[in-house]
């Protein structure tokens, strides 16, 4: 079987994934119970009983459940995904254009960060295992590991921008620099293609703290991970055939050593992104960053349910590509693993 | 690390005192594996020489040091826990105990090379055959231009034949694209030679597409193909099938004259040893118990172990149940230990056994016991 027919395979079988996953999140998000519409409204509701009518109708909230999901499905496989009570009725599609490129600057900044810096470290760790820099590297990411992202945000918070104002908070970029024109709709891709170099020096500075406190309580799982599978193969039989080839150990090392401990590297990666992907719903409501974590939170408050479900079917959308990807990823790592 | 060379020389080598086609001579060489509670000791005071072009097979049961013996020797020993305590490896009059780590990697590969029991996990599985021999063919040519190899002591550039003057002397490389075509046709001919037929197929395989014979013959050829004067041989057949075992035996006989080499073959299985070996040397608990012409053993066994080991060999007769097990068991080697450690199993312990250790002597022409039934003392 080869690659193309593999990945199309695969997609064909997500879309199966994806239509679990918004049937689930439609009846969890259906049986909160209660008219919606009193939500919405808030305080207008008790004041103009005919717009609670109104609203009622007009999104079919009487209707038995299974017309509302077939209304729901219908509407989402002509590209619609529902209008936005929280955001005052405007397409549920335009709220996440508008945000959802920046919950992926975080998360990109995040999952290349903590990648690097636990591979970086895992293999120092394990180069010098027991040593005085291993053990710190250890003390380093059991720290991180230990402490919930939003404990890390608040010290990275407290120490980058309350004492020594190196780094800013709030907002993803200056905001008195303009928003560079939309193109691929990611400002900071857009910021390169357009020369604006300004604007994407301030967004870097903007993405640090956040993708940092989120990386910083994952890339330990990665060091973990990558030593102790590091260790292990470093007392395995074709490492000691490297060795009886007199091969340098830097080589030994590196060339069979590290090239093996990568497998596991790559299975982690999935869930690593799975874990950040969703880790930056906690972290953009922390450092105000304008991403989708914040709209996730009002419309889980509100139960903006198109809000809600929308949100989920890109996660599950990223989740379903990640695994892909991983997946394509062993076959590049270990010649063993053949796809079908 | 000159320094360090020249140590070695000035301890080790008169050429006067080594015999002209020794390769390998091991003295008075102590290994123990330490630990918190106790140290165990796996070589006592050991004393071995290998010569030219010779097949010789270490037999003994599990745990009786054949493999400490074999890794000591290449140096690829964990130390710790391991530790030498005493005692000398000279490879062609250079003491590689005392040599830094550096330097002792100089001498693997090219110098002494070893293969092991487990071929299905011995071979990297995330690169391909070809590659993997290619690799070590590499070694051996970087030794070959290496010029710190020779530049810095007399010693090295002693030891440093030149191997293969058929290659023209520059540093094969490893292509993102594929080997080079000069080092694909080595490795092809590197592959025939350990009678892989398909080797144009084999070149490009992934160790886990081959069989188990096929990869101990991919180890054998990596081996060789660095040209080794002496190949340690761990238990090579062990986890192969009878006929597999037999073709891998008969490979690595024909082979020693073919590429000039001398063989160390690891073995427990008698059986094994008297098919290819020139010499015998049997090992108990941490002991050279005999060491012999591989006829001369056979035909009489001098050492009450060794003649336990051979009527312990089923010889397909009609009594199958008269199958002979020595009894009794090994002693603990983590204690101090006084007289002959086979005393206890042994049916002709004296007296004098319990009470001194038997020295290795030399009880028939070229056939070396350590037993006081040979040694005159006992009367």
């Amino acid at each position: 079987m080869n690659t193309a027919s593999f990945i199309l395979r695969r997609l064909f079988l997500g879309i199966f994934v994806l239509l679990g996953v918004v049937t689930i999140t439609f009846i969890l998000a259906h049986s909160l119970g209660g008219n919606p519409v009193y939500a919405w409204l808030g305080r207008t509701a008790s004041s103009h009983p005919q717009l609670v009518q109104l609203y009622t109708e007009k999104y079919h909230l009487n209707d038995p459940l299974y017309i509302q999901y077939y209304y729901y499905i219908t509407g989402l496989l002509q590209g619609n995904l529902g209008y936005s009570p929280a955001k005052g009725f405007i397409p549920v599609s335009q709220v996440i254009v508008e945000t959802f490129p920046y919950t992926l600057q975080i998360a990109f900044f995040a999952i290349v960060i903590s990648i690097v810096l636990g591979v970086v470290l895992g293999v120092v760790s394990a180069r010098f295992h027991h040593g005085p820099i291993d053990k710190s590297i250890r003390a380093f990411y059991l720290a991180g590991i230990s402490s919930p992202a939003f404990f890390i945000a608040l010290i990275l918070l407290i120490v980058f921008t309350y004492f020594f104002h190196l780094l800013p908070t709030g907002n993803a970029a200056d905001p008195s620099l303009l928003t560079p024109k939309p193109i691929t709709y990611i400002p900071m891709l857009d910021s390169i293609i357009e020369g604006d170099y300004a604007y994407f020096a301030s967004s870097i500075q903007h993405v640090i703290l956040p993708s940092l406190s989120l990386a910083l309580g994952t890339f330990g799982v990665v060091v973990r991970v990558l030593r102790s599978s590091m260790l292990d193969i470093m007392r395995s039989n074709y490492v000691r055939t490297a060795r009886a080839k007199g091969l340098k150990e830097n080589t030994v090392f590196f060339k069979h050593g590290l090239r093996n401990a990568m497998i596991s590297v790559v299975t982690l990666s999935s869930f690593i992104v799975t874990w950040l992907i969703t880790g930056t719903i906690f972290v953009e409501n922390i450092f105000s960053y304008p991403g989708m974590g914040e709209y996730v939170f009002t419309a889980l408050i509100v139960q903006d349910y198109p809000g809600i479900l929308a949100t989920t079917i890109i996660f599950a959308v990223i989740i379903v590509i990640s695994n892909l990807v991983a997946d394509i990823l062993y076959v590049v790592v270990d010649p063993q693993i053949r796809l079908g | 690390m000159e320094k360090e060379f020249d140590r070695s020389v000035s301890l080790t080598s008169s050429p006067s005192q080594s015999k002209e086609n020794e390769l390998l001579r091991i003295s008075n060489l102590s290994i123990a594996y330490e630990s918190k509670h106790a140290n165990l000791l796996a070589l006592d005071n050991i004393d071995l020489e290998i010569g030219q072009n010779r097949l010789i097979a270490v037999v003994g049961e599990s745990g009786c040091g054949k493999s400490t013996l074999a890794l000591s020797i290449i140096g690829l020993l964990a130390m710790p826990p391991a530790k030498i305590m005493n005692g000398k490896i000279e490879y062609k009059s250079i003491n590689l105990t005392a040599l830094k780590e550096k330097d002792r990697r100089k001498f693997r590969g090219t110098e002494i090379a070893m293969i092991f029991q487990e071929p299905l996990t011995s071979l990297n599985p995330v690169y391909k055959v070809g590659d993997q021999i290619a690799e070590a063919i590499a070694v051996r040519e970087e030794r070959k231009n290496d010029r710190s190899m020779d530049l810095e002591s007399e010693v090295m550039q002693r030891t440093y034949k030149v191997n293969a003057p058929d290659m023209p002397s520059r540093l094969p490389r490893f292509k993102r694209g594929g080997l080079t075509k000069l080092l694909r046709d080595e490795v092809l001919q590197v592959l025939k030679q350990v009678r892989i037929a398909d080797a144009e197929q084999v070149i490009d395989r992934y160790p886990f597409e081959l069989s188990g014979g096929m990869r101990q013959r991919v180890m054998i050829a990596m081996a060789l193909a660095q040209k080794p004067a002496l190949l340690i041989a761990d238990e090579p057949t062990t986890a192969l099938d009878v006929t597999t075992q037999a073709q891998v035996l008969r490979l690595m006989k024909e082979l020693i004259d073919e590429v000039n080499t001398s063989i160390l073959l690891i073995t427990h299985d008698l059986a094994v040893a008297s098919q290819v070996a020139d010499r015998v040397i049997v090992m108990y608990a941490g002991d050279i118990v005999e060491d012999s012409d591989v006829y001369d053993l056979f035909r009489e066994p001098l050492h009450p172990y060794s003649k336990g080991l051979l009527s312990c060999i089923p010889v397909g007769s009609k009594d199958k149940a008269k199958l002979k097990p020595i009894p009794g068991s090994v002693p603990d080697l983590s204690k101090p230990f006084v007289g002959c450690k086979y005393a206890s199993r042994c049916p002709f312990a004296m007296e004098i056994c319990s009470k001194r250790s038997p020295r290795l002597v030399e009880a028939r022409p070229n056939h070396r016991v350590a037993c006081f039934l040979y040694s005159g003392e006992s009367r």
